[in-house]
């Protein structure tokens, strides 16, 4: 029986063990390498508020001066001029799917940054621009 | 203690034969089959063909199931796996999405795949049909811009 309560305890701290690793090694977040001068990173291709809700929300690893390739493969709003109208209307979409549902950002992104997380204002805003902008470019 | 082990074991064996009584509803009613992706735009037919060896599982109305779909709980897993797939996307269903939405999945096709989030990996584990190789993700993703191309010009 002895050895029983080995195996079980044994069991128990191999698991704790695992939890442990996994809990150390799960990826980071992305801390922003400078948000010194957003300015220069606004594309012109955003209507001032929105540029201002994607500079504050959504930049830090949506643009250039994101390290988390991932994200600007997902969207990079530094070179949103480079897209063809027809991926500015996808992306545009999924976008406003995101933000509206809060998928957008990242739970844990605004956790540790809760002063950059978009409020209904800013929802809004993006909502509204995403409507307007690729009905726009739609009927072009 | 050797009777606790059998007594845990017999419940085990009982709670399993028990889950088998409750199988889930099959994925198979394709009741409006021209609404289908496949009907609505120009796609290359090897990208037709890879999207539905490593798609249709899940994001269509009809699931080719394997073997070990009758036995609970994989039943379950994987109608729930299907349910969400579907409520992402729906090739069956393509006829009823609008253009805005049509554009977006398109987009998202390509960058899931290319982000190697799509095909869930414990899916391609199982069904080698499904690997997507770097030839392939170019296919698919020069006809996604295609595609979508093609639904921008459409005006309703």
């Amino acid at each position: 029986m002895k050895t029983m309560k080995k195996l079980i305890f044994s069991g128990i701290v191999l698991f704790a063990a695992v939890l442990a690793i996994i809990a150390f090694t799960y990826p980071a977040g992305n801390p922003s390498t400078d948000r010194v001068n957003p300015q220069e990173k606004v594309a012109p291709a955003f209507p001032e508020n929105v540029a201002k809700v994607l500079e504050t929300s959504c930049f830090d690893c949506h643009s250039d001066a994101s390290s988390n390739a991932k994200a600007r493969m997902k969207v990079n709003f530094s070179k949103w001029n480079d897209m063809s109208d027809a991926k500015k209307v996808g992306k545009m979409q999924d976008i406003k799917d995101m933000v509206t549902k809060g998928d957008m950002p990242p739970k844990k992104y605004v956790n540790n940054y809760p002063d950059r997380a978009p409020g209904q204002e800013q929802k809004d805003i993006i909502s509204k621009w995403v409507t307007e902008e690729s009905a726009k470019l739609m009927n072009n | 203690m050797k009777k606790a082990w059998i007594i845990i074991i017999a419940a085990v064996i009982f709670i399993f034969i028990v889950i088998q009584f409750f199988p889930p509803a099959k994925n198979d009613n394709l009741i409006n089959p021209q609404n289908d992706i496949v009907f609505k735009l120009e796609i290359p037919t090897a990208v037709k063909k890879k999207i539905v060896n490593a798609c249709y599982d899940c994001h269509s109305n009809k699931t080719v199931y394997p073997f070990y779909n009758n036995i609970a709980p994989v039943s379950w897993l994987m109608a729930k796996h299907i349910r969400v797939g579907k409520e992402h996307l729906n090739f069956s269903e393509w006829a009823n999405y609008d253009r805005k939405e049509q554009i977006k999945l398109l987009t998202k096709i390509c960058d899931e795949i290319t982000a190697g989030e799509m095909p869930v990996k414990g899916y391609v584990f199982m069904h080698s049909k499904a690997i997507i190789n770097e030839k392939e993700l170019e296919e698919i993703c020069q006809w996604t811009e295609q595609a979508s191309e093609q639904v921008m010009g459409k005006k309703e």
